[in-house]
């Protein structure tokens, strides 16, 4: 029977830091924090594979000419030149914190506008796509808390106020409960699958 | 009182554990039977489309790391992942995978590479179908906004950890073809139930693995969650009448 030692790894590594989020004591706690410590290195590391994957990706699209290249070259110009930015200034330098006060962050910005946009609109193509009853109660439950957030002109409905607080307080939160129960339950399944060695997300 | 909890919790763990090691080990020659979920009916009518059209399957793995909360969305998307490379790496535009994290994406290329050599098509993998579209949230559903159209994308599958900024890959990947999405994130369900063609809504996110037969402790670890559901149900009940009656 071959047995894997990343598999060892994964195995004892999680029962570890189970044993340390659930039993108190000092040797648990610093065996936790120095493997959490790894961790975030190896996620560091990680992270500047992924930014070279990602050059990679654009490079071959730009090399192809494929459609939107334009953007590609867009792309990589930033990526080289924020880098060199945050190299030779520092990430707290008054340009690195204007790139990401002045360009990245109204972008982000831009983006939530955009997806309020599609929301809406994706919302109103529901209706046509997907009558059911679920879809109904979605747009109740949508129509009446908008009803009572929202200023009304010329008029005062103060029992509207109280129908919103009591749909986002009452059966919202225990509806938000309940999915995030059973997400605990199925992140729990899905670790002790990993700690069981069954899933190997890595080299098999 | 933590430390009462801390053990409870364990317990919970402990349990948990034993049964989906008893139901993997015991009930090999019985295949449980689930209920009728459609979004796992399109996925393989996507699959077996792709192979036979040979059309692009989009999975969207998110923007979550392995070291953060929302682990297991990433774990369970490459879990999905490994059926749905299996199937579609004979197509003549094998799946392709986006992350917005370095790790998850190293870990879908190899995923992918597996794939493709149990199909002995190893010759056909390129690692640049598990690749990183941009860094963070925003970066990453930006990326994939433009995946669908740049890729010839028909099928648009959301198995990770994303939030509300799902609904932008969503509605990019619905003007290409189907989409199939389920996050962790309680917004980024609503995004998706609003958007994608087949949500998955609460811990169904969980359930692809069983209903994709990734492996038998997929089906062992849904037939946990449901026993351990109920449990949670009786002392939420009695939890409750105990609050009711003043006794806690």
């Amino acid at each position: 029977m071959r047995i894997k030692v990343s598999v060892i790894v994964a195995i004892l590594t999680g029962t570890i830091m189970l044993l340390g989020y659930f039993i108190p004591g000092a040797f648990f706690a610093v065996v936790r924090d120095v493997m959490l410590r790894s961790g975030m290195l190896v996620g560091t590391v990680a992270l500047l594979l992924g930014v070279g994957n990602l050059l990679q990706v654009h490079l071959r699209k730009i090399r192809e000419q494929r459609p939107g290249h334009l953007y590609s070259i867009f792309l990589v110009i930033s990526l080289f030149t924020v880098f060199a930015v945050v190299v030779l200034f520092g990430p707290a330098h008054t340009y690195s914190v204007w790139i990401v006060s002045e360009i990245q962050r109204p972008l982000e910005i831009g983006l939530m506008g955009l997806l309020a946009t599609i929301l809406l609109l994706a919302g109103v193509r529901l209706l046509f796509r997907r009558q059911t009853l679920g879809t109904l109660i979605f747009f109740l439950t949508a129509f009446l808390v908008l009803l009572g957030t929202a200023p009304l002109p010329f008029i005062s409905l103060p029992f509207l106020e109280g129908l919103r607080n009591w749909i986002v307080q009452v059966p919202a939160v225990a509806g938000a409960r309940g999915i995030i129960l059973g997400i605990a339950l199925g992140a729990t399944a899905t670790g002790l699958r990993v700690l069981l060695g069954y899933d190997q997300p890595y080299e098999r | 009182m933590d430390a009462i909890f801390g053990w409870l919790a364990l317990g919970v763990a402990g349990l948990m554990a034993g049964l989906i090691l008893a139901f993997s080990l015991v009930r090999r020659s019985a295949r449980p039977t689930f209920r009728h979920m459609p979004p796992f009916d399109a996925l393989a009518v996507d699959i077996g489309r792709s192979v036979e059209a040979g059309t692009r399957l989009h999975v969207a793995l998110g923007s979550g790391s392995l070291t953060s909360n929302d682990a297991a969305a990433s774990l369970i998307g490459l879990a999905a992942l490994s059926q749905i490379a299996t199937a579609g790496s004979v197509s003549d535009k094998p799946p392709l995978a986006t992350s917005g994290e370095g790790t998850v994406a190293l870990l879908a290329q190899d995923v992918l590479r597996v794939a493709f050599r149990q199909q002995r098509a190893e010759d056909r993998y390129d690692p640049l179908l598990g690749r990183v579209i941009g860094v963070g949230a925003a970066g990453y559903a930006t990326g994939a906004m433009h995946t669908a159209p740049d890729e010839d994308v028909t099928a648009t599958i959301i198995l990770g950890a994303a939030g509300a900024e799902a609904a932008l890959i969503a509605e990019s990947g619905a003007r290409r073809g189907t989409v199939i999405g389920g996050t962790l994130d309680v917004q980024g369900q609503t995004a998706l139930y609003v958007t994608a063609d087949h949500p998955l809504i609460g811990e169904e996110l969980f359930a692809s693995g069983a209903y994709l037969q990734v492996n038998r402790a997929h089906a062992a670890s849904l037939q946990t969650q449901d026993i351990v559901r109920w449990l949670v149900i009786g002392a939420i009940l009695v939890l409750a009448v105990v609050r009711t009656m003043g006794l806690l």
